[in-house]
């Protein structure tokens, strides 16, 4: 089964401004950045996560910390996978407790890397609050879970496949829609 | 090649499938390091403990890594279980599938035992040592806490001392350690230290011990054990002191601030001097610790993540 | 009265070796003749043996068979079913027995193959009744496969049966040495945790047994050789070797495969390469070391399995396609005569008509669940190899042959 590119549907300047748009949201919901972290989902959650933070940064002058959660451990579909996935490092800022989190990650898609984040996060503490970004959400939940900050609703059916590509990792910045071939 | 479907010894495994495993037990020892060092990674599955060895640390070390990923664990000691009734192992190995394990941890006192249960390919094998064979993920914890104290394996120098020839630690570790670009020497008495154990385990072997240690950036210490006195093979335990036993003397011959190492447990006053142990050198809490994260790698990759067995 | 036409004849004894017609009458060779030749007045019944290699019957010095009688156990009759489908006529059993009763009962057995039976040589600290054993049909005395360890015992062995003409088969190995081994001691054995034995301890033995000999007289066999260094010391006496230690080494027990766990144990190329050159020289017999294992006793632990192998149907096949033809009719017929003081090894007139007719180009694997003997065990499993018997004669008559496959009657 091969993955044809169909459209790329965003691009550097898109996802810049998106991003930039999410920034102001979190901050104007939270009311500050006090007690407030980022936590990308690995691995491009954590990309995000940091440019978050940058753009919290160039208008508030102050960067919430942020951390990095490895869900690996916590997922319910891996012996459905035929890849090996790596087991990835946690690392956090500090205790967790009391603090508000913003959970970070690319593409929301069924809920569930992000019904495993939320038992990965409170088995490290106990936070104030959750709250999710995402720079996509392209619909077919299978869970209860629904996104705080959204950077692009896609519609999309369930034979495609959403691929965001982060310069950390991929050396560019877009997001395309693939067609499963 | 990496990890597969069975761990019965580090034969088929190379540097980058340990190094796999390795950085797989870093996350691991991340997680035993939080408030509640519990994922439920194998949440349903069952881990049978099967030791026809005594064994305390080995099997604990297993049990607090199945309990860490949420796996249940079953014991069956050799002597509570018809094992003694002298049902063959192969038997034992399809009764423990019958009864829904997932995975097998296997201690034996024959060589080739954990080989022997693989062959089935009813589930998966971890062997916990087979004999004087081979104890694989104690070799790969000591290489887990070599490489956290020194950040780097290629280019050490590993002395290992004591009764080479029965020790299934030695040989294990002398592998892995190898295989990581590590030079390893073997040192102890020439009844149990025979020459053809360095073209074995791709070691150098020399019977004296200030040599031995001599640019020595890790010291593992092996327990040297009564029964091998009495066959004859090693004088008494002065004697051994005397030539082979490791105090601060003779360890200043090392590397300044060589890590010292033992499997365990330590028989205080014959291998190793009992200051030596409360020295920050000594590494062997470390290495308990790190027992249990190279073991919850092992069953989280074999379980989780391996092609598994049928 | 049945003829054997065309086929190549081997025979080094007489100097025989090419196309050759053999005459059988009442059990026994009336002549052998250039093939063509007009044949001797009477009704023949001719089997065509064109292509095929003719020699006389190979005699197995080293097989075991266990008195014990318990079903999944090779018997009388497995065993000589299974000898004479692969081609041999006689074998030298061992059966560790001191019964006379035991002994004549199997020296009675004629067909398939003819059993030799070797008596046990000693029973605690003393010998056997060696005499009585020797009228009920023992042709020799062994306690294989334990090793001979007392020094005085074997002197007074060799001294006692050589008066009987009878000679005396030993398992060279020191107890001591061997302490309790399970392969060849080496970087392998290091390796794999196993205890070894060293090639040493069978040279102590063999070179201390050869010397009892020569100092004591008497006949000595070595039942079978494995290391190197055992060569220079066989001294007067005879030496076999097993077939499986012409083609395998200690590799064969990687996986801890408790099929090539045999004693003596498979030992290193240069070993198998100069067991080879001892048997192509004649120095050596080849054996088929059978020692057949409930399946139960291998399929378990390396440390725990029994050692042996069933070797009969292959130790022929390994031996021919070894040594080639001439020396393989040494090693396994003429040698084993000699060694033994038995009938045989050669084709004579008047010689009792005992008879293999192999194809030696016949490529087959090895399939141990196939065999026919009650031991399923080979180290061997699942190799090719080249040569197989298509007709044994005993005694002047067909013990076993595959009729449809290479003969043709007149």
């Amino acid at each position: 089964m091969g993955l044809a590119e169909k459209a790329v549907i965003m691009d550097e300047a898109a996802i810049g401004r998106a991003l930039r748009r999410m920034s102001h949201e979190i901050v104007e919901r939270h009311g500050g950045t006090g007690g407030l972290w980022l936590v990308g989902i690995r691995r491009r959650g954590v990309p995000l996560a940091q440019r978050l933070a940058r753009e919290i940064n160039a208008f508030e002058g102050l960067s919430p910390p942020i951390g990095e959660l490895d869900i690996t451990l916590y997922r319910d579909d891996l012996t459905t996978k035929h890849d090996r996935p790596r087991v990835g490092r946690t690392l956090m800022p500090g205790d967790p407790g009391g603090k508000t989190i913003v959970l970070v990650d690319d593409v929301l898609f069924t809920g569930r890397t992000v019904r495993a984040a939320l038992d990965a996060l409170v088995d490290l503490g106990r936070p104030a609050e959750i709250q999710l970004a995402v720079l996509i959400d392209r619909g077919h939940r299978e869970l209860p879970i629904r996104a705080d900050y959204v950077g692009k609703n896609v519609p999309t059916s369930r034979r495609e496949v959403i691929e965001v590509r982060v310069r950390e990792i991929d050396l560019r910045d877009e997001v395309a829609i693939m067609d499963q071939s | 090649m990496a990890l597969g479907a069975h761990l019965c010894d580090l034969d088929d495994l190379d540097a980058q499938g340990i190094t796999d495993v390795l950085d797989t037990a870093e996350s691991m020892a991340e997680i035993l390091a939080r408030p509640i060092p519990r994922v439920p990674a194998l949440r349903g599955r069952t881990v049978m403990l099967l030791f026809y060895e005594a064994s305390t640390r080995t099997r604990h070390s297993f049990e607090l890594a199945c309990k860490a990923l949420g796996a249940d664990s079953l014991s069956l000691a050799a002597a509570t279980s018809s094992v003694v009734k002298g049902e063959s192992l192969i038997d034992t190995v399809r009764t423990a599938r019958a009864l829904g394990a997932d995975a097998v941890v296997l201690r034996h006192p024959a060589s080739g035992a954990a080989r022997l249960a693989a062959t089935l390919n009813l589930l998966p094998v971890i062997n916990a040592g087979d004999g004087i064979h081979a104890h694989p993920t104690q070799a790969l914890l000591d290489v887990f806490t070599v490489r956290r104290r020194f950040g780097r394996l290629a280019g050490l120098q590993l002395t290992i001392v004591g009764d080479i020839l029965h020790s299934r630690v030695a040989r294990s570790s002398a592998l892995a350690f190898a295989r990581m670009g590590v030079k390893v020497v073997l040192c102890g008495p020439p009844t149990v230290v025979p020459p053809e154990a360095g073209p074995a385990l791709g070691a150098r072997v020399c019977h004296d011990l200030t040599e031995a240690l001599r640019g020595a950036d890790v010291v593992m210490a092996l327990r040297i054990q009564k029964e091998r006195q009495d066959r004859g093979l090693l004088p008494s335990a002065a004697e051994y002191r005397a030539l082979w036993g490791l105090d601060a003397g003779r360890l200043a011959a090392a590397c300044p601030g060589a890590v010292l190492l033992h499997p365990g447990p330590v028989n205080r006053g014959v291998e190793l001097a009992p200051e030596l142990l409360d020295r920050p050198e000594a590494a062997v809490d470390s290495q308990v610790r790190a027992g249990v994260a190279v073991r919850m790698a092992v069953l989280y990759m074999l379980l989780e993540q391996g092609a598994g067995a049928a | 009265m049945i003829a054997l036409s065309g086929g190549c004849l081997c025979d080094p004894a007489q100097g025989l070796w090419g196309p050759a017609d053999i005459y059988i009458r009442a059990g026994r060779i009336l002549a052998v003749v250039p093939s063509g030749s007009p044949a001797p007045d009477g009704a023949w019944q001719v089997y065509d043996c064109t292509g095929r290699l003719v020699v006389p019957g190979p005699i197995d010095t080293l097989c075991r068979l266990s008195p014990a009688a318990e079903p999944w156990r090779e018997d009388a009759d497995t065993l000589a079913a299974a000898a004479s489908s692969a081609g041999y006529t006689s074998l030298l059993v061992y059966t560790g027995s001191a019964d006379p009763d035991i002994i004549s009962g199997l020296a009675r057995v004629r067909r398939p193959v003819r059993l030799l039976p070797v008596a046990a040589l000693s029973a605690g600290d003393g010998l056997c009744d060696l005499g009585r054993l020797a009228a009920a049909g023992a042709v020799a005395y062994s306690d294989w496969p334990e090793p001979t360890s007392d020094p005085l015992r074997l002197r007074r062995g060799l001294a006692y049966a050589g008066a009987l003409g009878r000679p005396v088969v030993v398992h060279p190995e020191d107890a001591s040495l061997a302490q309790g081994g399970v392969m060849h001691e080496g970087s392998r054995s290091f390796a794999m945790g196993l205890r070894g034995v060293p090639g040493v301890a069978e040279v102590v033995a063999v070179a201390r047994d050869a010397a009892l000999q020569r100092a004591f007289g008497g006949r000595l066999h070595f039942a079978a050789v494995s290391a190197a260094e055992s060569l220079p010391f066989l001294g007067d006496a005879s030496a076999s070797v097993m077939a499986h230690h012409l083609v395998l080494t200690e590799a064969a027990v990687a996986g801890y495969d408790t099929a090539a766990k045999l004693s003596p144990p498979l030992r290193t190329e240069a070993d198998r390469a100069a067991l080879l050159q001892a048997a192509r020289s004649g120095r050596l017999l080849v054996a088929s070391g059978h020692r057949p294992t409930p399946p139960e006793e291998k399929a378990c632990e390396y440390d725990y399995a029994a050692f042996g192998a069933s070797a009969l149907e292959t130790a022929l096949a390994v031996a021919l396609e070894s040594l080639g033809p001439e020396a393989f009719v040494h090693a396994t017929s003429l040698g084993p005569a000699r060694a033994f003081g038995l009938d045989g090894g050669t084709l004579p007139p008047g010689a009792p008509a005992d008879i293999a007719v192999l194809d030696a180009d016949a490529l087959w694997t090895v399939r141990p669940e196939a065999f026919l003997s009650r031991g399923r065990t080979s180290p061997l499993a699942g190799r090719s190899v080249r040569g197989r018997a298509v007709l044994t004669i005993v005694g002047g008559e067909v013990a076993s042959g595959d009729l449809d496959c290479c003969i043709k009657m007149h």
